[in-house]
């Protein structure tokens, strides 16, 4: 890497990024058992000249090769003028810890725990079908930049997922569960596995009887995965300051002004250890931090890369993020979550005469210009007068996000987050995190 | 290096697969009119699915004998461990020639590139923005090796188109965000910016949909993301087996008019390849004729489970995003080959006439309907009125929602003629328009 830095030293700015990881996942459903493993690396160059991006991409490390076309690239694309923002070199070689090594417990011992989920999950007839997944990966990324950085992490990562699948003629309902965090073992052996377990096989049942809801306006509740949802999808991908540069952000032209609901502070915290976004510095060898997009209801700040940063005349958020060496580095979340308020949960249901309670979020879309809304729930609870009561299925959200979150009018105590992966688009997947507490919104569009 | 796997597999493993790709990327990236990122990626990888006892994967995109040795080991060991499945690796078959590959990314993917970033560039109108685009050529070579025998070499191209085209008027903005996957460049002409840039323009003026329960025409793009969503899942002997499959043969489960063939040998289809990923003739596989579900599709693994033969239906493909370069990283899956729908006998024209009120959904924000339940609720991105068989406002905003087991009942209607598209949720199909009735919206 010594030797790519010191060519990429003729350029206006250069950087090399080595990543490698190693992964295991164990799996079980009632037809098939996989044990999996995948280890990987790759080396990403980039050069930036006359204000554009030029990487190059290896995963097979023939040193001759790589140096070869590094030294065409640069004779090529020359030192050009160009605006990019710079910082002083720092260095960092960390590897988070953790309390239980996943690869200290045996395969063996791993097989029996998820064998032993599936068979539990499976006991009630009603359930047709049923999976468990036991996952860990340990990822190294190695930095260095013309600005004479030299930085290294190793980040773990743990998953452990289960669903069931429940049948009656022939209606299929399911429910899951997902843990997805930055950790070692101790994240399963902390887990209530005996609650998880019964939460997901009675929910999949009791979802046999769930109505369908007819759209409309209504009063909401959402908990605090659909909270986190919103947080993301629908407000968070027009903070990123690449798309208020390509002036393809709805939040272009706000910042500094009260955009939403004074209860709703936003935060995008790639510091916060462990959750499935966090990181020591991002692909750019930018260190991690807490963003405070948005504080009491006002635009405070976007998220930022190198290039966004410079134009915006803006400090860096360290949130410049890669897929992997084979793809750009774009401006990209990591632990994105609104932050707890004052009220208690069943003091926020029963002060609901009437509307919806909506559970889990299953999937949500972007839409960095127009700033609407589009998630899609799991479940749905009718609240009357101030009570939960009938379960539907899931629906889906729509309308403005600033709309919906300026309806927001009580937030609850809670807090809770969920790792996953984000999209930019349709692909550029990295992951993150979303959370945050129990949220009322007053007439949204539901369906 | 493929060599040096086989030597080391044929020391260790009576039942083994190599799966081998080499993919070149180019891509060039557009910001504001203009170019601001070019990249040239090499990937190559392989996957090893040994079967001693359980069946065995590891892969790897390293290709030291040291961790070639390693990936072998873990396949081995994870053979051991699994649970005893009866499969055998399949062995040569006879298969028919397909068309899947563009001779200009063959040739030079980066001047292609070039080329067409170039095109587009030079075709924007003045009050037009190309905020941001994505143009992407993938070059492969595929092998696939085996202990029955079997060697077989495949190549194949594919390319990728992402722009967000914005238009500002009276300081209202608005955004049309085509996303399409193509095996050649020419099957996606620069002159679609013309028809992009309208349905952005009628943005300006669109209006927020009603709440009632009405006439709704997809798109083919929205045909396949519906109705490849959930079809697929059912359609398996992977979901037979499961017993999460809600299809029986024989079953009637859609109106008359729908019929729907797993297609492995369309010409250009994103999916068309002369043998699947571990190796069987790709073929046409009738899922639903006339509305009844005439049979499941098979991989190998799943073909044997059922005392049945594969229909060439193990495909690899990402969980949660589309995978054309990385394929060597997951085991072959039992799924749907370019998911191709019968057209109709009526233009798209008289489907839009015949209807006293209604709405056509061209672009949903992401149409991704639960495959289990086939519950779906969507945003509508771009759709028009459709008032006494003429189209009419814009629309935007507000949600489609029902269940695609219930929609297929209620078709009215299917266009002409279909075509290859590529969805958010499902990538290859070949669709045309079809008018479902009595479908709920959501809206004012």
């Amino acid at each position: 890497m010594e030797k790519i830095v010191q060519i990429l030293g003729k350029t206006y700015y250069g950087d090399v990024r080595f990543e490698s990881g190693n992964v295991l996942s164990i799996g079980k459903n009632k037809v098939e058992e996989n044990i999996n493993t995948a280890s990987s690396i790759g080396l990403c160059i980039r050069v930036f000249s006359d204000n554009k991006w030029y990487y190059l991409g290896f995963n097979e490390i023939d040193e001759e090769k790589i140096l070869d076309e590094t030294k065409r690239l640069v004779r090529r694309v020359g030192n050009k003028p160009s605006k990019l923002l710079m910082q002083d070199p720092w260095e960092i070689e960390k590897e988070m810890k953790v309390k239980k090594k996943p690869e200290d417990i045996s395969i063996d011992e791993k097989i029996k725990t998820v064998r032993n989920t599936f068979g539990r999950l499976m006991k009630n007839k009603t359930i047709v079908n049923a999976s468990a997944v036991l996952a860990h990966a340990n990822n190294e990324t190695l930095f260095m930049n013309t600005e004479g950085s030299d930085l290294r992490q190793v980040l773990p990562f743990f998953r452990f997922s289960m669903s069931a699948i429940a049948k009656e003629g022939k209606r299929i309902e399911y429910d899951y569960f997902l843990l997805q965090k930055q950790g070692g073992y101790e994240l399963f052996t902390s887990l209530d596995l005996d609650q998880e377990i019964n939460n997901v096989v009675n929910s999949s049942i009791e979802l046999l009887k769930a109505k369908v809801l007819r759209g409309g306006v209504h009063d909401i509740i959402v908990d605090p995965d659909v909270s986190g949802v919103i947080a993301h999808e629908s407000f968070g991908h027009g903070c990123e300051a690449d798309q208020v540069l390509r002036d393809r952000s709805y939040l272009a032209r706000l910042l500094g002004k009260k955009i939403i609901s004074e209860l709703v502070s936003l935060h995008d915290n790639s510091s916060l250890t462990g959750e499935r976004g966090y990181f020591l510095f991002d692909d750019e060898g930018i260190k991690s931090s807490d963003t405070v997009i948005v504080k009491n209801g006002v635009l405070n700040h976007f998220l930022h890369d190198r290039q966004s940063a410079i134009f915006m005349n803006s400090n860096v958020t360290g949130n410049a993020r890669a897929q992997d060496f084979s793809r750009k580095v774009f401006v990209r979340m990591s632990n994105t979550y609104i932050e707890p308020g004052d009220w208690k949960h069943d003091e926020l249901v029963e002060d609901t005469d009437k509307g919806f309670y909506l559970i889990k979020a299953l999937t949500g879309m972007e839409d960095p210009l127009g700033g609407n809304l589009q998630l899609v729930t799991h479940k749905v609870r009718e609240i009357k007068n101030g009570e939960l009561g009938q379960l539907y299925k899931g629906v889906g959200i729509s309308g403005k996000v600033l709309e919906f979150l300026s309806n927001v009018d009580a937030v609850t105590d809670d807090f809770d987050m969920r790792g996953s992966g984000c999209g930019k688009g349709h692909e550029d997947y990295v992951p993150v995190s979303s959370g945050g507490p129990y949220m009322r919104v007053r007439k949204a569009i539901i369906g | 290096m493929k060599e040096f796997i086989l030597k080391e597999l044929g020391k260790n493993a009576e039942e083994y697969e190599v799966y081998l790709q080499k993919t070149e990327v180019n891509e060039i990236h557009l910001q504001k009119n203009k170019i601001n990122f070019i990249d040239k990626t090499i990937d190559s990888g392989y996957g090893i699915r040994v079967h001693e006892n359980g069946m065995g994967f590891s892969s790897s995109n390293i290709f030291s004998p040291l961790v070639i040795r390693q990936t072998i080991k873990n396949a081995l060991k994870s053979s051991e461990m699994t649970q005893k499945v009866e499969f055998s690796f399949p062995s040569k078959q006879p298969s028919k020639e397909v068309e899947n590959i563009d001779k200009k990314i063959k040739d030079k993917g980066d001047e292609a590139v070039r080329e067409y970033a170039n095109q587009i560039l030079s075709s924007i109108p003045k009050d037009v923005l190309v905020s941001f685009g994505k143009i992407r050529t993938y070059d492969s070579h595929i092998e696939i090796i085996n202990s029955e025998g079997l060697d077989l070499t495949r190549e194949e191209t594919n390319f990728m188109l992402e722009l967000s085209i914005i238009i500002e008027k009276n300081g209202k903005k608005v955004e049309f965000w085509p996303h399409q996957y193509r095996r050649r460049i020419d099957d996606l002409p620069v002159s679609n910016l013309e028809e992009w840039i309208k349905m952005a323009r009628d943005q300006l003026v669109a209006v927020q949909p009603r709440t009632e329960a009405t006439t709704v025409i997809f798109s083919p793009t929205s045909v396949l993301d519906g109705l490849g969503s959930v079809i697929d899942p059912h359609s398996t002997g992977s979901a037979k087996i499961n017993e999460i499959s809600k299809f029986s043969p024989e079953d009637r489960i859609a109106s008359d008019s729908l019929t729907i063939i797993s297609d492995g040998l369309y010409p250009y289809g994103l999916m068309t390849s002369e043998f699947d990923d571990e190796g069987i003739p790709q073929r046409k596989n009738i899922l639903i004729e006339r509305g009844v579900f005439k049979d499941y599709i098979y991989d190998q693994f799943y073909a044997i489970k059922d005392g049945t033969k594969s229909t060439g239906n193990g495909l690899r493909q990402g969980d949660t995003f589309f995978v054309f370069d990385g394929k060597y990283g997951g085991m072959p899956v039992n799924m749907t080959s370019n998911f191709y729908v019968k057209p109709g006998n009526k233009t798209l024209e008289q489907l839009i006439e015949e209807v006293k009120h209604g709405i056509l959904v061209d672009h949903f924000s992401w149409l991704i309907p639960d495959g289990t339940t086939g519950d779906f609720s969507s945003e509508i991105r771009v759709g028009y009125y459709i008032e006494n068989g003429v189209l009419n406002k814009p629309i935007k905003g507000g949600l489609v929602a029902g269940n695609i087991f219930d929609m297929v009942k209620n078709i009215s209607g299917i266009s002409n003629q279909s075509v290859i598209t590529s969805g958010g949720s499902v990538l290859a199909g070949v669709c045309p328009h079809i008018r479902f009735e009595n479908v709920q919206v959501a809206g004012k």
